[in-house]
């Protein structure tokens, strides 16, 4: 029996997805948190400018953009913590159709009996699978997808990010504050797109796992 | 290898038992499914844990028609008795299943909704199968707090869950008990520790002495049939039980 669903190329729930899911959902909410720091850094970037005067009006008006990109970010990350939500509850709910599915395949069924009782079941649980795998499929991707949109508002970020350091060289007495900041920011801005960077490995490597 | 076994034929009326299984893993306590058949209707008491699903459907279906298995009867709320619930509607999601009230909210963790189960007054409760009438005795407390035993007059047996228990040797697992000295000593040990009161005890051995019992058909172990029932009762009513009760006070172990 083992080799129909082989044959029909269901990939198995293992516990497995299910770690690499919990690993994914706990990246998000790091990133969501680092987010959350960037968006009140160039808020608090934007208040010094404010005291430098007409010096920093170049600063200020990155700082201004890299606060709209750290709630773009943060809303995208929201994004994708419904989508794990939505994700860990259908890989354990496959746990649980899989884990079914093998007791009934454990009854002997040399009886032809048996057999015609079970096939049709068995054949049920299987199409069942096939569905939840393949909604599992289009989750993955939609949740790739809105990791894509974040990476690309975290590239905005950097080269906001790094105008906002030039720019700071013109805030006149509070130049060095104003570097740091943005110094800082490019920091955050770069651990965000690393996480995010490994997410999509994390999710390419769960949708392998998950064929095989 | 679980076998179905046939205990009781009338015309249509039959008990049969699935029994034995040597080859089962071994942290599993082995457990026997009894089938009350009647006409086209079939009532399946304590199906059993999940882990066993598999041989018992196998043995069952074997020689019976899954699909005429309407009821199931809890006696209790262990998972050695009904943890398999969500594997048998799996099967057929009709299926109803018996149990005592007190575990309406608790038994749905392993499966089930609110068709499926049928909540069984502590008075105990008229089960109709196929035209006739089953009895759902009370016997609570012994172990589960919420435990009915289930009485056929018809066939004078009495499906007793854990009463009558006995944890056998595997050389000593034949189906009915033949030497009632040689089998108690492994019922001992069990009933002193999980049944936890006398009144409970006494309660059940006066209701069991004044009903027709020609088999006493536990849910571990070997069937007590003829004298070897009455025996059974006389011996549990004298037994001091609650041991776990004695392990926590020494004074009291002493005393006893
Ligand atoms: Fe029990
Ligand atoms: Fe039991």
């Amino acid at each position: 029996m083992n080799s129909i669903v082989e044959a029909a190329n269901l990939p198995l729930a293992r516990a497995a997805d299910l770690h690499a899911i919990v690993r994914i959902g706990e990246d998000i909410r790091g990133v969501m948190g680092t987010a959350r720091a960037v968006n009140l850094a160039a808020m608090n970037a934007m208040l010094a400018s404010r005291r430098s005067g007409e010096a920093a009006v170049g600063f200020r008006v990155a700082a201004l953009e890299l606060r709209g990109m750290a709630a773009g970010l943060t809303e995208a990350m929201a994004g994708l913590s419904r989508l794990v939500f939505g994700l860990v509850r259908d890989v354990a709910l496959r746990m649980h159709k899989q884990r079914t599915h093998d007791y009934f395949q454990r009854v002997e069924n040399t009886d032809p009996k048996t057999v015609a009782y079970l096939d049709p079941l068995i054949a049920r649980q299987e199409q069942e699978m096939g569905q939840l795998a393949f909604h599992l499929g289009q989750l993955r991707r939609e949740l790739d997808q809105v990791a894509r949109h974040a990476l690309r508002l975290c590239d905005m970020g950097l080269s906001l990010s790094r105008s906002a350091r030039v720019e700071a060289a013109y805030g006149g007495e509070s130049a060095p504050v104003l570097k740091q900041v943005a110094a800082h920011q490019t920091e955050a801005i770069e651990s965000v797109a690393a996480t995010l960077r490994g997410l999509r490995l994390e999710l390419a490597g769960e949708r392998a796992g998950a064929r095989t | 290898m679980k076998r179905l076994e046939t205990l009781y034929s009338e015309g249509r009326h039959q008990w049969l038992v699935i029994a034995r299984d040597p080859d089962r893993p071994n942290v599993l306590i082995d457990t026997n499914e009894y089938l009350v058949v009647h006409g086209n209707e079939a009532l399946l008491t304590d199906p059993g844990g999940l882990e066993i699903f598999p041989v018992v459907f196998a043995a069952l279906a074997a020689g019976f028609d899954p699909r005429q298995v309407r009821w199931l009867f809890a006696s209790h709320q262990d998972p050695d008795v009904i943890s398999s619930l969500s594997l048998w509607l799996e099967f057929n999601p009709a299926l109803r299943c018996y149990a005592s009230q007190i575990w309406d909210s608790f038994l749905p963790h392993f499966g089930g909704d609110e068709h499926t189960f049928i909540g069984l007054p502590d008075a105990g409760a008229k089960i109709p199968l196929g035209g006739i009438e089953l009895e759902a005795v009370p016997a609570h407390y012994l172990h589960s707090s919420g435990n009915l035993h289930l009485y056929d007059a018809k066939a004078k047996i009495l499906f007793s869950g854990d009463v009558g228990a006995a944890l056998l040797p595997v050389e000593e697992s034949a189906l009915f008990v033949t030497d009632f000295d040689r089998h108690i000593r492994h019922a001992d040990g069990f009933h002193r520790r999980f049944m936890g009161s006398r009144e409970a005890v006494l309660n059940w051995c006066e209701r069991a002495a004044a009903m027709p019992i020609d088999l006493l058909c536990p849910q571990h172990g070997a069937i007590y049939q003829g004298a070897d029932v009455m025996r059974f009762i006389n011996w549990f009513s004298e037994l001091e039980v609650g041991s776990g009760l004695r392990a926590t006070r020494p004074e009291l172990k002493q005393a006893a």
